[in-house]
């Protein structure tokens, strides 16, 4: 049998030694925003936005996201239904905890902060945003959506969270 | 379709409920009044040159709605308002579907159920 020569057994011994050295199921760290930033400014807008249930409030979605008034963690959450007449069950801690994680989770794998997923995918391309299979939430990175999630995630801005957050609350709120 | 949907008596109910009002708006500033037929369905078709409802719960827009749409449902005097938009779904059974559970908020109904 033809022996194979030695730089490619060598080069066959590397990539297998590279390969160990990567292991598919081990957890990745991932940095998540402040908790009750998260809570009190940034979960209303995501809520409004991008929770409902026919869009990130789903659970094949690549973003998972609970909401009052969308997917819910546990059935009992809605026992009744949401009316005129019957409020949602608050959020509860541990959903609102696996949304921060959720939210970093999807940019753990970019190069830099503000290539955050959070942060292109809403955007309008021609703005440098990224193609999204939802609408196009922000024609603008001036977009005060846009500046509260920037503000949370990457925190570069001089904008203040709780503001700019409330006012893009309000403008998706509006009828 | 552009959009289309059943509405019930209450949540409970599994007979839909004739001749309830579905208003919805759309991002256009489009508001339209639709009626139900006598199973409860409703569906707005991209079709003819003028808004038109047909008596079969067919109701003809010349336009495709634009999202986010606003929904309300009138029935028996109350109004039931959707509190949260529609961002891209055209078949409100995809998120009204079944009982109340962690996916669905139940049906859609246009009367209040005792708790």
């Amino acid at each position: 049998m033809r022996q194979l020569p030695h730089v490619l057994v060598l080069l066959i011994v590397v990539l297998m030694v590279a390969a160990c050295g990567v292991d598919p199921g081990s957890p990745n760290t991932i940095t998540a925003g402040d908790a009750a930033l998260y809570a009190t400014h940034v979960q209303p807008y995501l809520e409004a936005r991008c929770a409902t249930l026919d869009c990130h409030g789903a659970g094949g979605r690549a973003l998972r996201l609970y909401s009052e008034l969308g997917l819910r963690r546990d059935p009992t959450l809605r026992a009744t239904p949401v009316s005129e007449g019957h409020d949602p069950t608050p959020i509860t801690d541990q959903e609102l905890e696996d949304n921060r994680l959720a939210f970093a989770a999807i940019g753990s794998a970019t190069s830099t902060p503000a290539s955050h997923l959070a942060l292109l995918k809403p955007l309008a391309v021609s703005q440098g945003g990224m193609k999204h299979k939802g609408p196009v939430h922000w024609q603008t990175t001036a977009d005060p959506g846009y500046r509260c999630l920037r503000g949370y995630l990457v925190g570069d801005l001089t904008d203040d969270i709780p503001t700019v957050c409330a006012a893009a609350l309000d403008a998706t709120s509006a009828p | 379709m552009e959009l289309a949907g059943t509405v019930y008596r209450t949540s409970a109910d599994r007979d839909g409920i004739d001749n309830a009002q579905v208003v919805i708006k759309d991002a256009a500033g489009h508001v339209l009044n639709a009626r139900t037929n006598r199973a409860g369905n409703f569906f707005f078709v991209r079709a003819g040159s003028t808004p038109t409802q047909f008596g079969n719960g067919r109701f003809e827009i010349p336009f495709a709605l634009s999202y986010p749409i606003r929904v309300g449902v009138v029935a028996g005097g109350l109004l039931q308002n959707m509190r949260s938009p529609i961002w891209r779904e055209q078949s409100c059974a995809t998120c009204h579907s079944g009982e109340p559970d962690e996916n669905s908020n139940g049906h859609i109904f246009g009367l209040e159920t005792s708790p």
